[in-house]
Formats: C-alpha cells, structure tokens, sequence
C-alpha cells in the first residue's frame, strides 16, 4: 500500500483503540450463561477421562484434555504416575482407547500422553492453550474432568464454575501432590478424578492444570499454570488444521532489512525463546540468505516463502553467520 | 485519490462512528467514582482495606470436640489451625481493625497486621464478642493511616440471594484472595448474622464479605475448629453483620467484652395439651421465674403476651424470642380456672 | 503487532501470519465495542436481581420436615421430600418400607401443620405427604428437566444442618424457619451414583438437612429433589458435588404414589434378560440372556438383540441401561428399539415389579486394593454355603474381574437364578477359588 494509506490506517487503529472504553471482562454473566453452556459442548468433546495401573494392584483415575488434533493429551503424574501400565483414555460416546506415555517432567507433575490411533479416528477435537500470565483474580474460571469417575461411569464430563480466586505459592506438599510453584486457585470444585484436568478460562481455553495440592488456608482447588508447562508442551504440539480461528504459525524471528556491501540483506534482530529458531540455533546478528533453496533479498522475499508454510512442516534456511554459511531446518510450530 | 486511500478512510470513518457509539453506551453507565464496573476494579478498591493479621501464640485453644475412629488423622489435619496468616477488615485511619476471635484466640504474644500497601505494625486486641465471634485490635502508630476503611452497606436491605464477595489476604498478605456466593439467609444468630454459600475457610475469616457495590454487609466469622458442624468451604458460612458490628463497635472501642449469648428462661418443662390447644406443664424447675410466679404443674399455658399457643414448642420459641428480665404475661388454664401471672424472665441456668 | 516505516530499516514481528493487520485490529475493536454495551458488574446485577427474585417466589413453598426438607407441590397440600428423610433407613440394594407415620411440617415462617405419608419410592428416594385439613397453601410448579443444560443456572432451598428448624444453630435460638439458599450450575446430567440412577449432579451448595428441599433454575420452577452429596476430607460436608433426582422422572411416580394409600411404589423392570456392561464393536446394548417363559420372552426378546433406544433414549451401557428404567414405575409402559442383525425391531414391554433377583446373599463394599470386600454373609444364603466369609475380597467372578462393589452387583444383575458362578476371592493364607450357585430372591411385598 502507499505510505499515506499506512498512516491512515495507523491512525485509524491508534483512534480506535484511544476512544473505545476496552473494558477487560467481555459479556454478561446472564448473557454468558448461554455462552459457557455452549463452550462447554465444544470443550467437554476434548476432555477425557484416564485410567491406568501402577504394579498387581494400584489403580488410578484422573482426567486428561486432548490439545492438539493427533490426541496428544496433557495431564497429569498423579493420574499416570510413572511406570504406569494399562493406560485407558476414555473419549466422548463411551469410546476406549490406549494411551501412550510422550513425555512424564515430575517436578511440574505434567504428562503427555497420545491417544493410539482407532480405527476410523484421524482428528480429535482439542482445547486451546490460553495465557496463565494474563490471568486476573476475579476471572470466571472452570473446571472439568472425571469428577467420582464421572466419565468412566457415566460418559459425563462434570463441570465447575467459579472464580481465579487466588494466585499464590504452593510450597508445602500434600499426600497427593508434591507440586512446588506459582498456582492459580480457583473456586470452582476439584474433586476426586479431576486432577490431571483442565482449568479453563470463559473462551474454553485452558488456565492451568488441576492439581491436588492445596493451600491450608484455603482447602480450594488448585492448577498449574499453564505457561508454566508451555516451554515443555509446545514442542511436542504438532500439525493442525490451519482454518482453526486465531491459528498461527511460529517460528519465533524478528529479522530486519538492511543495507549491505551488495545491497539489502536480511538479518536476525531478535530470536523468540523457547522457539523454533532458538531450538535451531540461531542467532541474532546472522544473516539470512536463502530460504528453501531460493535466494533471499528482501524481508518480501522472507515474507512469501513463509506464508506458503504449514505447522509441523520444516522451513529450510541457509545462514551465514561471520562469513561461514551453513543449512539450518527449522520445524514450524503452530500457535494459539 | 487511490482506492486504498478511499478504504481507509472510510474505514478510519466507521471506525470512529463505533467509537462515538461505545463513548455514549458508557456514559450512561454510574461513573466510576462511585460504583466499579467490573470485578478487578471492585477487588482492587475494597483491597484497600483487607489487611493479614500475623499471630504469635504461645498455645492455640483446644477442640471443642473429640476426634475417633479411622479417619481420625485427617479430620484432626483438617480442624488444625494452619500456619500463615489470617484476615481482618481495617476500620478506620485511627487503625482500628477487626477480625474474627477466631483468628485471635489462644495465648497470644504478640500480633503484627501487615496493610494492602505492605507496610506492617503490632497490634493489640482491645476487646472480644465471644456471642458475635468478633475481636477488635488496633495498630500502634502515632500517625493516622493514609488508608481509609470500607463503606458499610445497609444490613435493613440485605436480601436472600443477593451476591456476595469473601475477601482475604492469606497465603499471601500481599495477595488478595476471592471467593464469591449469594446471601443465603438473613437475620440468623438472633438477627445478628447472614448466612452465605460463598466458600469461607482459615484464610478469609474475619475478612469483609461485600457486595456487588463494594460495601462491607458482613465479615466472615464462625469459620474455624470451634465451629466444627460446617466444616470448610462447605457453601453453609456466616458473617455477622454490619448493622451488628457497627452496634457492638463503641462498647469493644470502649474495652468491654461482650459475652456468650445466655437465652431467657421460664423454667417449665411440659407437653402439647392433650385436650385442645395450648401447653401442659409437666414440671416446674425450682427457684425459676415460673415457679416465683406460682405456675403448678397441670397448668395448661393458654397464652403468652397475648398470643394463642398451640402447643409446647410454640411456648418455648416465644420464650426464645424474648429478652433476660422482661416480664411476660401468661393466661393459665387451672381445672375451671382462668389466671394471669407475670414471670420475669431470668438467664437460663448453667447446667440446663 | 505494529508496521512502521522508519529510513533504511524496516522491522517486521514475523511472529503471526494471519489476517491483514487492519482487518484483525478492526475487527477485534467491534466486538469489544459490541460486548462493552454492559459492563461485568451490570451484568452480575442483573443475575443477582433475577436470583433474588426466583428466591423470594419459590421460599414459602418450601417445607421444614423433622431431620430434612420438603417442598409444596399444589395448593391443596401435597408436597414432596426424600423417602430417607421421611423412612427409618434406606440401605443399599435393600428396600424397606417407611413407616406409616404422620409428621410435623412447617412451611416457612414457621407456621405449623400436620401431614400423612401419602406413599413412598423408596428405591427412587421420592415421598409424597400431603397436609391435613386442605389448607391453602403456596407451591412450586414443576420444571421439564429434559431440557436442563450442563452449564446452566440453579438454585437449591432447604435446611441444611437444620439451622433454620432447630433450636440449637450456634446457640439456643427461636428457630426462624427461613430456608437457606445456594446457588451454583448444573454439573452433569444422568449420573449413576449407587441408588441415584439418573441423577442430575450439580455443584451449588446442598449438606445434610437440605435433602428433599428443591433444585429449582432461575425461573423458580422445580426441576429435582436434593438428596445426596459426595464429600471429601472425611469431613462431611459438601465439597461440589451433589445429586438430585430429576423432575420428570417424579412426575412419572406421581399418580402411583398418590394412590398408594401410605404403601410403595416399585419400580419398574424388563423381567428376564440379562444385558452386557458395553456395547464394544457396534450400537446397542447386547441383550445376553433370555429367560425361557419369561414376560421378556413373551413379549419377544431374543438373545443377541442389541438393545437401541428405551423410549427414545439412547442405550450406551448397562449404567445407562439401568438409568433410563430407573424412572419408570412399575405398569408403565416402554417403547424398546433394537437391531436383530439386519433389522429394527420395536417392542412395547410393560415394566414390571422384579420377580426373582439373582442373589448370592452378601454385603459388600470396596477394598482399598481394588475388589469387593464382604462385609456380611448370610449363612443360610448360597454364599454361606458355598463357604465365602466374611473379609474375603471377591476379584474374580464368572472369568470377570471386580474391580469395586458396584461391578460386582452389575454383573450379578447379569446373571439368573440357578447359574452356577466360578468365584475367586483374596482371603489371608492366599487366593481361593469356589463356586456358588445363584438363588433366586423376591424383592419385599407391597403395602
């Protein structure tokens, strides 16, 4: 576009976000009754129940949230404690599958898990990833899962509804939990089976993770933040389907154009941390000069190549870096 | 000029058209001096006067109750007083501050009461109402604080579902917490309480519970392990009310205890008239306020202050409704015999 | 996200690639613009002033009983409440006919009355009572609770710790007789929870004292009868979860109980099949079993029919199975749909009273290490015979593992009286395998 429609449209987006009185909170509780109730449907598809055995006899049951479309599943190591076997995702409409074990980070009590393909079955329903730093005292807040084997028994995923109601440091155990850390506390209920679920904000995208420690002050429910747990999560979220609202791809470059010896080069300003580039390596000051193959001479250049790129594909990159190039693979992620 | 220059014009257009639209839709809401308009600025106002009570104690009150059996551990874990601090409400810049007894209790050395600004001081407890279980402290300062205390809310409008918020800054005094409810009942404790379903535990007893206009209609009390029969977090929770705090206010500020509540007593025992309405008496206890006023056994009580009895438990809730040393009227029935006697209701005995 | 232009560099975020830049940004302000139209709070004034008012209508409706709740349902004095607030005791599996009592109701405000038990569904946990001398009084209208929401709104009235009847609370006080209010949501529908089988879970606020008090959504209406709490801690008292028996299943029960003449109303069973716990490799519940001269043989059952649908409601597992039957009295009549290999087949059965029970004669519960545990052996029962104690820990029944107590009792509904059941049980010296032969047992008599 030209410059002078730029600044316009600036001007526009700068008015517009001055005068709109933006409050935080959007929609009514009464109004939001029909709105979580109609969340929920969508959400609930994507919580699973869990069951599992530890040695002859110990038996297990917890809730676990499908949160990308191949069933990788987050819960937690008191629902699939290490060393689990026997490990049962019970999914929507009495449907039983196995699970296995992606990943187990005891200190953060996370466990990722994939649902083994059923027959018919290419893509599950997921939830959301929603930001635990934005998180206000006071938000509504949900909770969901395997409540007395609710899901197991019944095909129901129970529902709590309440409120963020604290966010403190857990620092002493319970019998159940020894997580450690920032928690968000809500009183929505957390009962027995729930652990391992999600805690989800008003939009259905998920807060934290319900864990069964708890402060005693309070008795109330507890989870583990979710940014907490990105850094060990997003690595392992693969492709999905990029019509999805608000979907993005990733790959964690601020690059800038500058003028060089032999005209505009691209270069890395910034690299995103935890990201795809940063897993790859790279760094600021490095020089961007082809990518896939072709040579790059403009941040335009950058641009088109990238949007033709999908999540989970791999973005190949030549780097020079001091005069040295070299081939770098990226892996695109997608993000919420 | 281009096509582009035209959309964005026109867009920069409509966008200020919305804008104008949002400025009037939030005109005609109140403005936000006096009532906040979402949940965040509500907490972040009423914050204000929050404050987390530190207590040194040398030994804690003991249960009120034994705990056997299987589960004995865990209830034992449960009813236990946990470390870390309570909550308690600040009155005024003269740094009155209330809480409940609860909180309080015990042999206690010393106490610190950290504000919502961080700053802390010791504290002293002036006085107690064991009926209401509220304690008064107040901060040793010389300065008057800078904080002011919350706006009380009218106890004669509180309404059986009206929402409410539970307040308190425990774990952490820097953190407020929140749990939200309705009123559930009002006038309970002999009218001096509501009773609400919002979660109340160790953390938020003796903090404010406020409604949705920010002003204190209660502060949580009867939380604890002297008040066994809820438990915790259970949705049954009471806060003595403000109409109630600001009554006992002067006589706590003035260093007076306010006791147990001791009811009135008649002194009869007795039954449902086996003939008709009223109420038998089947025993008289010695040197009580009937026995004075000459009510026999066989009587059968017809009337009390003018109101027709239809049977024993109506006469004992009247009774219950009156006050220690008011003088009741009493029309009894004795064979063909009519009479009026005028006990002077006395404090129920101990052992009774 | 922000483009500027600045001399010789431009700096772009490739951190998103989405929509263009002024299409999201314009976007995104109007629909804050469009939700700003009431504020957060507004909004909780406006649920508040509709609690309020559901409160204020529904409360006089609303019934003290001696030890729980109760609640109005027409002018003339029929009002319902928990067959366990008004019986002596309810035990699992066990039915024991209240005893024909009369009872002191008081409606709220404390005015007095006199009621009879009118009759009773003590499997179903429902009494109806209805208060002498036809006085007028104000009552609930019923709700329709196939439509409730997972989600949705409700409220519950009732006495809990009878703080509102007795004279004790805190200390001694004129009870005031105000029911308490609770508010919360719906948190599942169709629960089985022992003797709940269809059971709406919420998570407002219900404790001891407030059963048989109403589950009401925010127009006032019923919608169930408070009856039962999970609780955690050993504490007691309610820590989210709560179930009520829902609305349209006592409507079904009203004109049974209203001419029971004080007695029971029984539910209603398809005598003389025996079905599957899933439905694992295709639709419909298997029915295994057929009992030869059975009313499920004469109305024509077949064994490998796998049940569809009872009344329109889907049949996903031998849980769900026992829930939708567990709403119908006994005489009412059911539409059953099944497939017979390649065909539909419709039946119209008529619930029965059960006949003969599968019955081994023990009580259980749930051993820590998973299995059921007895608790009592009847001598004379073919457990005692079959030498099964007390303390052993059934894991194993007919090739099926028991993983609590309550599969157990599934899979004894499975069998038939005579069947002959290999059983493997856990007693201290080492595991023991026997077998028992299951007897037939007739449910208790009606009044």
């Amino acid at each position: 576009m030209q410059r002078m429609s730029k600044v316009l449209l600036l001007l526009a987006a700068l008015l517009v976000a001055w005068m709109s009185p933006c409050p935080r909170a959007s929609a009514s509780e009464v109004a939001s009754t029909r709105s979580f109730v109609s969340t929920y449907r969508k959400v609930s598809t994507a919580v699973v129940g869990l069951s599992c055995r530890r040695g002859g006899k110990d038996y297990y049951f917890g809730t676990g949230t499908i949160i990308d479309p191949r069933g990788l599943v987050i819960t937690s190591t008191t629902v699939v404690p290490k060393g689990a076997r026997h490990l049962k995702v019970f999914l929507r409409g009495g449907v039983i599958a196995a699970g296995e074990v992606v990943l187990t980070e005891s200190q953060k009590e996370l466990v990722l898990l994939r649902v083994k393909q059923l027959e018919k079955r290419t893509e599950y329903p997921y939830v959301k990833l929603g930001n635990s730093d934005d998180v206000r005292l006071g938000d509504p807040a949900f909770t969901l899962g395997n409540a007395f084997q609710s899901i197991e028994v019944d095909d129901q995923v129970s529902l709590g509804k309440g409120l963020v109601s604290g966010l403190y440091n857990l620092n002493a155990t319970s019998s159940q939990s020894k997580y450690a850390g920032p928690a968000i506390e809500t009183s929505a209920h957390l009962n027995s089976g729930m652990d391992g679920g999600p805690l989800l904000d008003r939009d259905g995208a998920v807060l934290g993770i319900l864990c069964l420690n708890y402060s005693r002050n309070r008795w109330l429910g507890t989870a583990i933040p979710i940014n907490e747990l990105k850094s060990l999560v997003l690595p392992h979220l693969g492709w999905f389907d990029d019509r999805t609202e608000s979907a993005s791809v990733y790959v964690g470059l601020e690059l800038e154009e500058v003028e060089g010896d032999d005209g505009l080069m691209v270069r890395i300003a910034r690299v995103g941390e935890p990201s795809p580039a940063s897993l790859a390596q790279l760094g600021a000051g490095e020089r961007i000069t082809r990518v896939k193959g072709a040579r790059l001479e403009s941040l335009g250049g950058f641009r088109t190549a990238f949007a033709a790129t999908r999540p989970g594909e791999t973005l190949r990159l030549e780097v020079v870096k001091k005069g040295e190039p070299r081939q770098v693979e990226i892996l695109v992620w997608g993000r919420y | 000029m281009r096509p582009q220059t035209w959309k964005a014009l026109a867009l920069l257009a409509g966008s200020l058209l919305l804008a104008q639209a949002s400025a009037k839709t939030s005109d005609s809401v109140v403005p936000d001096s006096v009532v906040p308009e979402t949940v965040d600025a509500l907490l972040e106002r009423v914050g204000q006067w929050v404050v987390a009570i530190e207590v040194e104690r040398n030994e804690d009150i003991p249960l009120p109750f034994q705990i056997r059996g299987a589960s004995a551990n865990q209830l034992r874990n449960y009813f236990k007083r946990p470390a870390g601090p309570a909550t308690g409400i600040l009155l005024d810049r003269e740094g009155y501050v209330m809480t409940s007894f609860y909180n309080v209790a015990g042999t206690v050395q010393s106490m610190r009461v950290i504000l919502s600004t961080g700053n802390s001081f010791p504290a002293k407890l002036i006085a107690k109402s064991f009926r209401d279980d509220v304690a008064l402290l107040r901060i040793e300062t010389n300065e008057s604080l800078p904080e002011a205390g919350p706006i009380w809310a009218d106890s004669s409008k509180s309404q059986t579902g009206q929402i409410l918020f539970a307040l308190g800054r425990s774990p952490d005094p820097d953190r407020l917490t929140v749990t939200e409810g309705i009123v559930s009942a009002t006038r309970r404790n002999g009218g001096r309480a509501i009773q609400t379903d919002a979660k109340l535990n160790y953390g938020n007893a003796g903090g404010p519970l406020v409604n949705l206009e920010g002003r204190l209609v209660a502060m949580a009390s009867r939380v604890g392990h002297t008040q066994p029969q809820w438990g915790l977090n259970s949705g049954v929770g009471f806060g003595t009310s403000a109409a109630t705090l600001l009554a006992i206010l002067p006589q706590l500020k003035a260093g007076k205890d306010i006791g147990p509540f001791r009811p009135p007593f008649l002194g009869v025992r007795g039954n449902r008239n086996p003939s008709g309405k009223g109420a038998q008496v089947r025993q008289v206890i010695e040197g009580s306020a009937a026995a004075q006023a000459g009510v026999r056994v066989d009587d059968v009580i017809r009337e009390f202050n003018g109101i027709e009895l239809y049977n024993f438990d109506h006469l004992r809730r009247l009774i219950f409704s009156c006050e220690v040393n008011e003088k009741i009227r009493l029309k009894i029935q004795r064979g063909d015999q009519v009479l009026e006697v005028a006990p002077i209701l006395r404090v129920i005995p101990r052992g009774l | 996200m922000i483009a500027y232009a600045r001399p010789g560099v431009t700096r772009v975020f490739l951190a998103r690639r989405s929509f263009s830049f002024l299409l999201s940004a314009f976007l995104a302000t109007s629909s804050a613009l469009a939700d700003s139209g009431i504020s957060e709070l507004e909004a909780l004034r406006r649920l508040e002033r509709k609690v309020v008012t559901a409160i204020e209508s529904a409360a006089p409706a609303v019934a003290f009983l001696e030890g729980g709740s109760g609640f109005m349902i027409s002018a003339d004095g029929y009002l319902l409440t928990n067959a366990h607030v008004v019986s002596d005791k309810i035990t699992n599996n066990v039915v024991q006919r209240p005893e024909r009592r009369v009872f002191n109701v008081y409606l709220s405000g404390g005015k007095g009355f006199v009621a009879d038990l009118v009759g009773s569904d003590p499997e179903g946990d429902v009494a109806l009572l209805k208060l002498r001398g036809n006085p007028e009084v104000p009552f609930l209208e019923f709700g329709d609770s196939d439509t409730l929401e997972i989600g949705q709104q409700v409220i519950a009235l009732g006495d809990p710790f009878l703080i509102g009847s007795e004279e004790l609370f805190i200390e001694p006080a004129a009870p005031d007789y105000q029911p308490s209010a609770s508010f919360g949501i719906i948190s599942a529908l169709h629960r089985n929870s022992d003797t709940y089988l269809d059971a709406i879970q919420v998570d407002v606020a219900v404790n001891r004292g407030n059963s048989g008090g109403p589950l009401l959504t925010l127009d006032g209406k019923v919608v169930g009868i408070n009856g039962k709490i999970e609780t955690r801690f050993q504490a007691g008292v309610n820590t989210g979860v709560g179930y009520s028996i829902h609305i349209n299943q006592i409507k079904r029960f009203l004109e049974p109980l209203k001419t029971a003449k004080g007695g029971v109303v029984r539910h209603g069973v398809i005598d003389g099949i025996a079905v599957a716990k899933h439905t694992s490799g295709g639709p419909g519940l298997p029915v295994t079993r057929v009992k030869t001269d059975s009313p499920a043989h004469a109305v024509g059952f077949l064994q490998g029919d796998r049940i569809l649908s009872i009344d329109g409601r889907p049949v996903r597992s031998l849980s769900r199975f026992k829930g939708i039957l567990g709403t119908y009295p006994a005489g009412e009549e059911v539409l059953v749909k099944l497939s017979r290999g390649a065909l539909t087949v419709e039946l119209k059965v008529v619930l029965l009273e059960p006949g003969v029970l599968p019955y081994l004669g023990i009580k259980c519960d749930t051993d820590p290490q998973g299995g059921a545990r007895i608790i009592e052996v009847d001598p004379n029962s073919p457990a005692g015979r079959a030498g099964l104690k007390q303390s052993d820990v059934i894991v194993l029944l007919a090739g099926m593992k028991v993983n609590n107590h309550k599969e157990l009792d599934d899979y004894l509904l499975m069998r038939l009286p005579g069947d002959v059941l290999a059983v493997e049980v856990l007693r201290t010296g080492g595991p023991l395998k026997l077998e028992v032969r299951v007897a037939g047992q007739t449910g208790p008599e009606p009044d």
